[in-house]
């Protein structure tokens, strides 16, 4: 696994195609499973996480490396994902609790997993965003509040509280 | 149901699935995407001396011209204003009347400057009673004083 600052070294020294390749290995698959768990299908998650790796690639060159890239990857992702909530028109027809449902979703988890997923669908949406980083992908509260553009206290306060309603939800699901 | 519910090492794993070799698929595509698609180089525009000394000598330019005629302005404001209060007092003065007796001219607080008493709406009945003088023909308004 390559730290960011070969990554930079590569990229300074105009080796933009070696960098991205090892971006996209080591960090194609945590993209993929942000963007999934926010949208729940399969093909969108893929042309959501296609859009994110042509932006990062088109991004690289002008890239400052204030930041590390995994958190840059992530705000460009959680901003791909936030447009396609707020403004794709087939989630209307086809909200994202009945894709859940649906059989074209690939999901082998259990009644309590599938329980815990339509719990997490009552949250809104950046709220979402939130809990899932924090308690699926243990991202800490700092690198989130980069990502978010919110203050860590916040996101403590949010991902607290949207703990507590999908336990709450949780629970009048499963009793 | 423990209220710790969410801390079942088992409600933390992925549910969700993929297709078989979707990501290595994505990572294939990627570094032959990456070989032909060309990146954007960030452009850096040089500023030569020559154009930071024209851009600051126009912009000297232009706040000088303001500021020129922001005095202009005011200064002629201010003249014309005095010029108008000397030119009433010297009308005034060649009629031999002093500055005390013209200033009181300007004087607003007389009695008659005032605001004036609030009308007040007169009973019919109190009027012709007061109207009914001795004498007095309330139509024609005529006092008969003989």
């Amino acid at each position: 696994m390559n730290s960011d600052k070969e990554l930079q070294e590569w990229c300074e020294s105009g080796q933009y195609q070696r960098a991205f390749g090892q971006m996209v290995q080591q960090y194609g698959q945590r993209l993929y499973w942000h963007i999934r768990k926010m949208v729940i299908v399969h093909e969108d998650a893929d042309d959501l996480l296609q859009n994110t790796l042509m932006k990062a690639w088109t991004g690289l060159p002008t890239f400052r490396w204030e930041s590390q890239i995994f958190t840059w990857l992530y705000r460009i992702a959680t901003n791909e994902v936030l447009t396609f909530l707020k403004k794709n028109k087939s989630l209307k027809n086809f909200p994202l609790e009945e894709r859940l449902n649906s059989e074209a979703v690939l999901f082998d988890g259990d009644a309590m997993q599938r329980a815990l997923q339509k719990a997490i669908l009552q949250l809104p949406h950046k709220q979402r965003l939130v809990f899932n980083m924090r308690y699926f992908d243990e991202i800490k509260y700092e690198d989130m509040s980069t990502i978010l553009g919110t203050s860590v206290g916040a996101l403590k306060a949010s991902y607290h509280h949207a703990a507590q309603k999908v336990e709450q939800s949780l629970k009048a699901m499963l009793l | 149901m423990s209220k710790d519910m969410l801390n079942d090492p088992h409600l933390k794993q992925n549910p969700y699935t993929v297709p078989e070799d979707y990501f290595r698929m994505v990572t294939e595509e990627w570094q032959m995407e990456s070989a032909v698609a060309p990146t954007v180089e960030p452009e850096h525009p040089r500023l030569s001396l020559r154009s930071l000394f024209q851009f600051a000598a126009s912009f000297a330019l232009l706040f000088g011209i303001g500021y020129a005629l922001f005095m202009l302005t005011g200064r002629n404001r201010a003249d014309s204003q005095q010029t108008e209060e000397y030119s009433l007092f010297s009308e005034l003065s060649e009629l031999g009347l002093s500055h005390q007796t013209v200033s009181s001219f300007f004087i607003t607080d007389m009695d008659e400057f005032r605001e004036p008493a609030p009308e007040t709406d007169l009973d019919l009945d109190e009027l012709i009673e007061y109207m009914n003088y001795p004498g007095m023909d309330i139509e024609s308004l005529q006092i008969d004083n003989e």
